[in-house]
C-alpha cells in the first residue's frame, strides 16, 4: 500500500515539475518578440531515493536557466554604440556640408569668384564708377557670405549643445530606469526573466548613446560603467552625468567660443573618455570638427584665418596704391588708398562673423594707381585680380590660393561625411552580425561552440587572405584608371 | 566584345556585397558562401585585366572603383569584427578550460584535430 502511495506522490511531483517546464515554454513563446528577452529552460532535478530514510525519489523542478550570454550581449551593445556614433556623425556632418557648398550659386566660393571678376572689370576701366561700385557690391556679398557661414557654424554649435544636453539627460534617464529595475531584480533575487529582459533592453538602448560595459552581479542586478571606467550604476546607486560649456585653461584667445564638457558624478571631466555612441560623436563634432573652422580658445579656426588673411591682403594692396597720384611738379601730394574690409580685430575667432565692407568707403575711394615706379594707372586692380592665381607666397594661404583653401575646407567636410556614411553602413552590418551571433549562440553547449569557432577561424583566414588579394588588385585597377598628372 | 570597365567593376561589387551579406549572417555555411563570392570577385578582377575595355574607361569607371573600394572596406570591417568576436570567445573558453597564464592571459585552447565530412 505504501509503495502505491509513494508512486502517486512521485507522479504528482513529476506532473508539478512538468507543469512548471510547460509554463517556462509558454513564457518563451509569448515573449518571442519581447525586446531583451532571452529564452529560459526549466531544469529538472532527480530527487534522492532511499526508502529506509523516507526519500521516495522522483523528479522536481530545478532552477530556471537563462540562455542569455553576457559576452554576446556586450558584443551587440558595442555594435549599437558604433552605429549610434556613426549615425549621429552623418546627421551632424550633413548639416555642416550644406555650409560649404562649392557648386551652387551662393556661398563663399561663388562670392569670391564674383569679387575677382569685379576686380578684373575695374582693372579695365579704373576710373569707371560703375566698375568701382561693382567691386564694393561684390566685396559686400563676400563679407555677407563669410558672415552667413560663420553664423551657420555658430548655429550648428548651439544645436549641438542642445543635443548634448538632451543626450546627457537621456543617458541619466535610462540609467535611472535601470536603477529602478535593479531594485526590482534585488526583490526577486535576480530570478525574474521579465525584469532581466527589461534590463537588457534598456542596456541596449543606453549603448546607442554611450559606450558601456554591463556586468550581471550574483544578486541579479547589473553594474554599468561608462567606457569600463566611470560608474553609472552600481546596485541601486546611480551616478549621473552633467553637461556644461567651459573655456579650457590653456585658452589664449579672449571671448572665443567655449567647448563642451561632460563630467561624472564626482565632477571629474570625462569628455575624452566618451569616444563612441551618439554622445561621443556629438562631442567630437562640437569640440573638434566645428572649432577647426570656427575656432576656440587655442585656435582661430580655418574660416576665420581665411577671412582675415584675405581681408588683410586686399586691404594691404589697396592701401599701397593711390586714389589720385601726386602731381608731376610735386605740389599736390598723392591721396593714398583706404582699406576695403573691416573686421573685429580684438577676437581672432570672430573675424568671419564680423567681416564687412568699410562703412566709410565710397566707390571713388578705391585706389587704382600703383605708384611704382613705374606708376601704373590700373596696377592695383591688376594685383587684386592676380590673387585668384597667386604668383607669390604672400598672396597664398598655406601654399594655395584663397579659392583652393576654401575648396579644401569643403573637401574636408565631404571626406568626413563619406567616412561616417561608410562607417554607418559597415556598423549596420556588424550589428546584424552581432545580433545573429547572439541568437545562434544562446543555449549552445561550450564544446559545440569551441568546435564551431575553430571552423570559423579557418574560414576567417581564407577570407581574409582573399580580401587582401582583392584589395591589391583593386588598388592596381584604380592606378590604371587614375589619369596621370 | 570587350566588357565596359564600369559594368565589370559593378559586377565585382555585387559579389563583394554578397560576401558582406554572408558575413552579417555569419554561420559556417554563410562563410562558405562568402568565400565563394570573394573567389568569384577575385577571378573577375584578374580576368578584367585582359577582357575589359580599358581604353574607354572614364569617370563612371573611377566612381564604380570607388564604390567597390568602399564595399571591400565594409567586408574587411565585418570580417575583423567577426574575428574579434570569436577571438574573445576563444579566450573565454581557454580561461574556462585551462585558467590563466602567469602573465594573466587566458590559456590557449589546445588544437582540436577534427575531420569534417560533407556530402
Amino acid at each position: 500500500m505504501s509503495s502505491l502511495i509513494s508512486s502517486l506522490y512521485i507522479q504528482a511531483g513529476a506532473l508539478n515539475a512538468f507543469e512548471q517546464a510547460i509554463a517556462v515554454c509558454q513564457a518563451n513563446v509569448a515573449n518571442a518578440s519581447t525586446p531583451g528577452y532571452a529564452s529560459q529552460t526549466q531544469t529538472l532535478v532527480a530527487l534522492p531515493q532511499d526508502i529506509s530514510q523516507g526519500s521516495i525519489g522522483g523528479v522536481a523542478a530545478g532552477e530556471v536557466v537563462s540562455s542569455r550570454d553576457q559576452y554576446a550581449e556586450q558584443a551587440v551593445r558595442n555594435q549599437q554604440t558604433a552605429l549610434g556614433g556613426f549615425t549621429e556623425s552623418v546627421n551632424s556632418l550633413t548639416g555642416l556640408q550644406s555650409l560649404f557648398d562649392v557648386t551652387g550659386t551662393s556661398g563663399i566660393s561663388t562670392a569670391l569668384s564674383s569679387l575677382y571678376q569685379s576686380f578684373s572689370a575695374w582693372g579695365q576701366s579704373p576710373s569707371d564708377s560703375t566698375a568701382q561700385q561693382g567691386v564694393l557690391t561684390a566685396a559686400g556679398n563676400l563679407a555677407d557670405a563669410f558672415q552667413q557661414t560663420a553664423s551657420g557654424l555658430t548655429s550648428l554649435a548651439t544645436t549641438a549643445d542642445q543635443q548634448l544636453q538632451q543626450t546627457v539627460n537621456q543617458v541619466n534617464e535610462l540609467v535611472g530606469q535601470l536603477q529602478q529595475l535593479n531594485t526590482l531584480a534585488l526583490g526577486h533575487n535576480g530570478k525574474d526573466s521579465g525584469i532581466d529582459a527589461q534590463i537588457n533592453a534598456a542596456l541596449e538602448n543606453l549603448s546607442q548613446y554611450v559606450p558601456i560595459t554591463a556586468r550581471e552581479q550574483p544578486d541579479g542586478t547589473y553594474t554599468v560603467m561608462l567606457n569600463g571606467q566611470t560608474p553609472l550604476l552600481i546596485g541601486s546607486q546611480q551616478f549621473s552625468l552633467s553637461f556644461n560649456l567651459y573655456q579650457p585653461a590653456d585658452s589664449t584667445i579672449q571671448n572665443a567660443p567655449p567647448l563642451a564638457q561632460v563630467t561624472a558624478a564626482d565632477g571629474t571631466d570625462i569628455t575624452s573618455d566618451i569616444s563612441g555612441g551618439q554622445l561621443g560623436a556629438l562631442l567630437s563634432f562640437r569640440n573638434t570638427v566645428l572649432p577647426s573652422y570656427l575656432g576656440d580658445g587655442t585656435q582661430a579656426g580655418s574660416l576665420n584665418t581665411l577671412a582675415q588673411q584675405f581681408a588683410d591682403t586686399v586691404n594691404g594692396i589697396l592701401t599701397s596704391g593711390d586714389i589720385t597720384p601726386a602731381s608731376a611738379d610735386g605740389t599736390t601730394p598723392a591721396v593714398p588708398g583706404v582699406p576695403l574690409f573691416t573686421y573685429d580685430t580684438t577676437n581672432a575667432t570672430n573675424v568671419a562673423a564680423s567681416l564687412a565692407v568699410s562703412s566709410t568707403i565710397t566707390p571713388g575711394q578705391l585706389a587704382a594707381v600703383d605708384p611704382g615706379p613705374p606708376e601704373v594707372s590700373n596696377g592695383i586692380p591688376l594685383a587684386l585680380t592676380q590673387l585668384e592665381n597667386p604668383q607669390s607666397s604672400a598672396d597664398e594661404i598655406n601654399g594655395e590660393s584663397y579659392t583652393a583653401a576654401f575648396g579644401d575646407m569643403a573637401t574636408q567636410v565631404g571626406n568626413l561625411l563619406n567616412q561616417a556614411t561608410e562607417g554607418q553602413q559597415a556598423s549596420q552590418g556588424a550589428l546584424t552580425q552581432a545580433q545573429n551571433l547572439r541568437q545562434q549562440e544562446s543555449g549552445v553547449d561550450l564544446n559545440q561552440q569551441a568546435a564551431v569557432i575553430l571552423q570559423y577561424q579557418q574560414a576567417y583566414q581564407a577570407n581574409s587572405e582573399m580580401l587582401t588579394v582583392i584589395n591589391q588588385l583593386l588598388l592596381d585597377t584604380i592606378n590604371i584608371l587614375t589619369p596621370s598628372t | 566584345m570587350a566588357v565596359d570597365v564600369a559594368s565589370g567593376l559593378a559586377a565585382v561589387r555585387l559579389e563583394v556585397e554578397g560576401a558582406c551579406q554572408a558575413l552579417a549572417m555569419l554561420s559556417p555555411d554563410a562563410l562558405h558562401r562568402c568565400e565563394d563570392a570573394l573567389q568569384r570577385a577575385e577571378k573577375a578582377l584578374r580576368d578584367g585585366r585582359v577582357f575589359w575595355d580599358w581604353k574607354s574607361a572614364g569617370e563612371s569607371a573611377r566612381m564604380e572603383a570607388s564604390r567597390l573600394q568602399a564595399a571591400v572596406r565594409r567586408a574587411g570591417r565585418l570580417l575583423s569584427s567577426a574575428c574579434r568576436y570569436h577571438k574573445g570567445w576563444l579566450q573565454i573558453l581557454g580561461a574556462m578550460a585551462g585558467g590563466y597564464t602567469t602573465r594573466g592571459d587566458a590559456v590557449p585552447l589546445p588544437g582540436m584535430r577534427r575531420i569534417s565530412l560533407e556530402g
